[in-house]
């Protein structure tokens, strides 16, 4: 197959050359004006062709030279290049979901993309908000905390992640006190047990809605309404008057009021959920599996000293001669900031923000070693029960592809809006 | 011959000698854009042509024309009895024989003086490298900065560096120079120097199309001076004539703004 | 100026604060910590809070450092630095340590040599090379070499390393002997070193004896083309009484075949083909025994993945970043396809394709390669996609009148490429190249999830023992690990911010 493939490509191209050759030798036998056609070994469109069939041709031979030892492998073990394995019980059980081991490998994976998902959705704005924090105490006018900044991303820049996840998860959380017990009575629950903290999961408060909890909902989606209507009132008197403006606050209030107010008419359509354990049950509030806590935390003090970088590097980017023109206008130290600087920065800081989300979407794949139940570690245990491999590979590729894939198209769009007119 | 007319018809050779470049109907795109439409020029040896005209009329697309770092669309350009074409073996020969000078100098950062000079005779003319130094200390004291050939090109100043890049041209030791708009980059103190390097060389006998702004040059150095406008050659005649009497309304309004 | 820049409660920017010093530039400890640190209300806050956060920190540190037990550091030193490389032959770990250091004192006192002698030909200043210069720059590697070794429990560690570091400056001195002209010749030295490092680790077999045999031998060709130019031909001597000042950067080269007499390159290729022959036979004569890296492990193996990583990466990579330029759609289709699915997928996932999926690649009558050097494969692969587009970025910065100014010259586009173009666009991204070089020593770490004992999964070895199981010792050996990955990666990425300050003077 692979021999005869080779053939067709040689006879092709010999055809081909045969074929220019012959027409040049006969245009000069029958004196034709040749001066618009050189010599096809001396043709650039000829070479230009020549030098991209060759290329071709080597891609497809090693390709195809690839795919035959992987059919004479597969054929020998007796491996069935189908998807149908997908239908079968998986044989691994998932932590802190419903899914058992009989259940389908398709579930399986498909519950792993999800908690890969929910490992960068939590985690990318916690990175940008820890970065940007630390970002700006580097630049501080305090010694200490600047100090201390520094330390901070010079230490964990310079670390693998996965070291940082290995040793959050066995070293930090695994000696939190024992969960694992009938009520985890020895957890730690901080401000009265709303927080509980053990080995085995985290929990946080939660809210539950009561009845008219939909209506609310929509009230407060009306509020949210209303703040937008009073910024830009306050904008266009601001505007109009020249009075200052404070729509941020104007606004925040409504919505504060306007929340509290439907709130109190309702007669309390929520209520703070609180965990609870029973019988080695943990229920209500919001439950992490340790784990999940040890990436995405570890992932978020990673990122974050690469984010802060990014952050400290771009303010100090904006052109020295912006700042000095803003305080030729008088601009106080707040206006610079927002009206000058952190706009320009914010440009600046964007692509190679960006390039961290890719990174961390990637390096959500590292949980694998502690086993958590996302993509890459799932994927690990359906290799180890002997599921077939080239299916897998595909499917975990092509997931992290598409993840890569999205998150730089939405990149590269806000992008464009973003970058200067005419720069 | 000093009596010609000033006309559109740039084929006719002013030179002292035999033609050696000829331009037949050049046509040149890009994209929809036409930067240069049937073209008609001739350049015989030794002769000087100087191509003036406003920002975006297509001078500098006609020179890079000359030797292939544009490609032309349509029509014929032979240069020293080779015709452009996509042979690769003509498109060699042609930039063999054409020094190029650029707004921009194009010096090579990472490389002295020297080597500037010394790179394409060693690569192209495979010329050893005794030899192509000597050549190149002539050139620099051809061109006045003979104690600079250790330097790098950050280390000088814009009319040093633009000198070196015409020693670094003329070390190939060319038939033809191309000059694209020589003076344009340069403090208006270093123009002279250029210039008069430029002079020296035009006394020589060195066949030259220049591309530039100076009117002072071109009225005494040009044997022609060809006026485009909008891709076309509008007007061509010697400088003389060209300065004092031209009869296209465009030429008018164009040295009315710059003299 | 000063009152502007002390309402600035924000940002602190270096130049402001040096106009806010007062003439004198010198500030007593109390001022200093007025202005520093309680210039403000909130910034006192600040400071007391941190200063609260520090003590506990620095308290809980010094307690943990006081009462954990480093036994099992101790016990299990040589698997942190060297994996399960036979503890009869560490002879051999040792021996190669030296030619190491030996090699990176040569080829840094040639770098040094060379780059004093290009700063005062371009009139820069010349960096001082001392011995405190040296320790501010690389304390952390030593500080933590050091700290490594004190846990031996016998003398001759502490031995081994104090040679290991008069290696290196001994033979960084013998490097500075070599002049700025002959550097091209101690940076071969150095690689000659190297190799010489991994044929006593592992073992005269194969690949090393046949890299090392034709390095030797490319070497005698240069040393017999330089001799007859030199002596024969007589082409060396010209150019000096030409230029009428003594030459001094002949770069050395694989001189141009044409302009020699004939005798003279066959005669020199005849003898480099003898030679190397010779020295690749001799080899296989004496077989040194050895172990291949299959055998490999710890710190030792996370280095030595990471250097051939990048030097294997690097071809590789400027091969695709050009093929991502060129005009050809096949070969810029194929480098586009290739670069941006390796950069979209995490690293882990091809390890895994290399553990499951490489095997099924190869012929069916080949035997398969071993884990690592299957890991070795995906991981040259990866770090040429990164490298790309780091060089593509290098390409792109060279402006487009460099080669314009070629072509114009009638030069070919492969020499305009090698001659022009890339001296220019690599020096550019060297800074870049330093930190892929960081980020991938950091990315070798994975290596311990598909099994293979890196420096970081010795930690989970050590682990495992029966003597320290199931006791958390992780909390010792964790720190340990860091203190090693953070004392390689910190220094290197301080060195890059140097080089990049100084091409930043350079001469663009």
């Amino acid at each position: 197959m692979l021999g005869r493939l080779l053939l067709l490509v040689i006879a092709l191209v010999l055809a081909a050359a045969v074929f220019l050759v012959g027409r040049y030798a006969i245009d000069k036998a029958t004196r034709r004006d040749t001066s618009d056609r050189p010599p096809p070994w001396r043709d650039l469109n000829v070479l230009s062709l020549a030098a991209q069939v060759v290329a071709l041709g080597l891609i497809v031979t090693v390709g195809a030279w690839l795919w035959s030892n992987f059919r004479d492998r597969t054929d020998a073990i007796g491996l069935e290049l189908t998807f149908d394995f997908l239908d079968q019980p998986s044989g691994i059980s998932i932590a802190d979901n419903p899914l058992s081991s009989d259940a389908g490998i398709r579930d399986a994976l498909q519950q792993g993309v999800k908690n890969t998902f929910l490992i960068i959705l939590l985690g990318i704005p916690l990175s940008v908000l820890f970065g940007t924090l630390i970002g700006i105490a580097r630049l501080s006018t305090n010694w200490l905390l600047r100090k201390l900044a520094t330390a901070y991303v010079e230490f964990f820049r310079n670390i693998p992640p996965l070291l940082v996840i290995v040793f959050l998860w066995g070293a930090v959380f695994l000696n939190f006190p024992i969960g694992a017990s009938p009520t985890a009575e020895a957890a730690w629950r901080p401000l009265g047990g709303w927080f509980i903290f053990s080995n085995s999961r985290f929990a946080f408060p939660s809210i539950i809605g009561l009845d008219n909890f939909g209506l609310y909902q929509l009230l407060i989606a009306a509020s949210v309404v209303a703040s937008v209507g009073v910024w830009v009132w306050r904008t266009r008197v601001f505007n109009n008057t020249g009075v200052p403006h404070r729509r941020a606050l104007w606004s925040l209030a409504t919505l504060v009021v306007l929340g509290a107010a439907f709130f109190f008419a309702l007669g309390g359509p929520f209520e703070f959920s609180k965990t609870t354990v029973e019988d080695r049950v943990w229920s209500g509030g919001f439950r992490m599996q340790m784990p999940y806590a040890a990436v995405m935390s570890a992932l978020v003090i990673y990122t974050a000293s690469h984010i802060s970088e990014i952050v400290r590097g771009s303010i100090l980017a904006v052109h020295r001669g912006q700042v000095e023109a803003s305080h030729a206008l008088a601009l106080n130290g707040l206006q610079r900031y927002r009206f000058v600087v952190l706009p320009q920065a914010f440009r600046i800081a964007f692509p190679p923000l960006i390039n961290q989300f890719l990174n961390y979407t990637k390096n959500s794949s590292l949980a694998v070693a502690i086993g958590f139940a996302e993509l890459t570690s799932i994927t690990n245990n359906l290799f180890g029960n002997s599921q077939p491999a080239p299916q897998l590979t595909l499917i975990l590729m092509a997931v992290y592809l598409f993840f890569s894939l999205v998150l730089s198209a939405m990149g590269n769009l806000v992008n464009r809006r973003l970058q200067l007119k005419g720069a | 011959m000093s009596d010609t007319a000033v006309n559109a018809d740039a084929t006719e050779v002013l030179g002292r000698g035999d033609t050696i470049i000829s331009l037949r109907g050049v046509d040149k795109f890009f994209g929809d854009f036409q930067a240069l439409s049937n073209i008609n020029m001739s350049v015989g040896e030794q002769e000087v042509v100087v191509v003036i005209g406003p920002s975006g009329s297509g001078k500098s697309t006609l020179i890079r024309c000359i030797n292939r770092l544009e490609r032309h669309d349509r029509g014929s350009i032979v240069v020293d009895g080779v015709e452009l074409s996509d042979d690769i073996r003509a498109i060699q020969g042609i930039r063999r024989e054409t020094g190029m000078v650029f707004q921009s100098f194009n010096l090579f950062p990472h490389l002295s003086v020297m080597d500037n000079i010394t790179l394409a005779p060693r690569n192209v003319r495979n010329i050893s490298k005794a030899e192509a130094e000597a050549t190149a200390m002539e050139l620099l004291e051809r061109v006045k900065i003979p104690d600079q050939a250790r330097k790098y090109p950050g280390q000088l100043s814009g009319g040093q560096q633009q000198r070196v890049a015409i020693a670094r041209s003329l070390a190939m030791k060319p038939k033809v120079m191309l000059f694209d708009e020589p003076t344009s980059a340069l403090d208006p103190e270093m123009i002279k120097e250029v210039l008069d390097t430029m002079k020296d060389l035009a006394t020589e006998g060195m066949t030259m199309i220049c591309v530039t702004h100076e009117m002072g040059f071109a009225r005494e150095v040009a044997d022609r001076v060809v006026f485009m406008a909008d891709g076309e050659i509008v007007e061509v005649g010697p400088p003389e004539h060209f300065f004092t009497n031209p009869t296209e309304e465009r030429t008018k309004l164009f040295l009315s703004q710059i003299l | 100026m000063t009152s502007v820049a002390d309402s600035d409660p924000f940002v602190r920017n270096k130049a402001r604060d040096a106009e806010g010093l007062p003439p004198s530039n010198r500030l007593s400890a109390g001022e200093w910590a007025k202005k520093n640190l309680l210039n403000n209300w909130y910034n006192s806050l600040i400071t007391v809070v941190v200063a609260c956060g520090m003590a506990f920190a620095v308290v809980r540190t010094l307690g943990w450092l006081f009462s954990s037990d480093f036994l099992i550091i101790r016990r299990n030193l040589a698997v942190f630095m060297v994996g399960q490389f036979p503890r009869d032959e560490l002879w051999r770990t040792w021996a190669s340590g030296y030619l190491l250091m030996g090699a990176f004192g040569v080829g840094s006192g040639v770098l040094w040599r060379s780059a004093q002698a290009d700063a005062e030909e371009k009139g820069l200043p010349t960096e001082p090379h001392s011995w405190p210069d040296l320790l501010r720059r690389f304390w952390a590697i030593i500080a933590v070499l050091v700290f490594f070794v004190s846990f031996a429990r016998t003398a001759p560690p502490f031995v081994g390393l104090a040679s290991a570091f008069a290696v290196f400056w001994i033979s960084r001195e013998s490097g500075r002997r070599f002049s700025a002209a002959a550097r091209a010749r101690g940076l071969f030295f150095a690689g000659l070193l190297g190799l010489l490092s991994l044929l006593v680790l592992a073992g005269s077999g194969g690949l090393v004896a046949l890299t090392v045999g034709g390095l030797v031998g490319a070497w005698t060709l240069s040393e017999v083309r330089r001799y007859v130019d030199d002596y024969v031909v007589g082409r060396g001597a010209a150019s000096p009484e030409v230029l009428g000042q003594p030459q001094r950067d002949q770069r050395w080269r694989l001189p141009d075949l044409f302009k020699r007499p004939a005798w003279a390159t066959w005669a020199s290729r005849a003898a480099a083909v003898v030679v190397g022959a010779g020295v690749w036979f001799g080899l296989r004569a004496i077989d040194w025994g050895g172990y291949g890296w299959e055998d490999w492990g710890g710190l030792h193996l996370t280095l030595f993945v990471t250097v051939i990583g990048i030097s294997a990466g690097l071809p590789v990579g400027i091969l695709l970043a050009l093929g991502r330029q060129s005009d050809l759609p096949v070969i810029k289709g194929a480098s586009v396809i290739f670069i941006e699915f390796v950069r979209g997928v995490p690293l882990i996932s091809l390890l895994l394709f290399s553990w499951f999926m490489l095997p099924l690649l190869f012929p069916i009558d080949l035997d398969i390669p071993g884990k690592l050097t299957r890991a070795m494969i995906v991981i040259t692969a990866f770090s040429a996609a990164y490298i790309a587009e780091i060089v593509r970025g290098g390409l792109q910065s060279v402006p487009r009148g460099q080669v314009e100014a070629a072509q114009a010259s009638g030069m070919s586009a492969g020499r305009i490429q090698r001659l022009i173009v890339l001296p220019q666009a690599l020096r550019a991204v060297i800074p870049a190249m330093v930190g892929q070089f960081i980020s991938l020593f950091k990315d070798t770490s994975l290596l311990a999830i598909i099994g293979l004992l890196d420096f970081l999964r010795a930690s989970a070895v050590a682990n495992a023992q029966t003597e320290f199981l199931g006791q958390g010792l992780v909390t010792v050996t964790y720190p340990f690990v860091a203190l090693g990955y953070w004392a390689f990666a910190y220094t290197m990425s301080k060195e890059s911010r140097r080089v990049e300050e100084r091409l930043g003077v350079g001469v663009r």
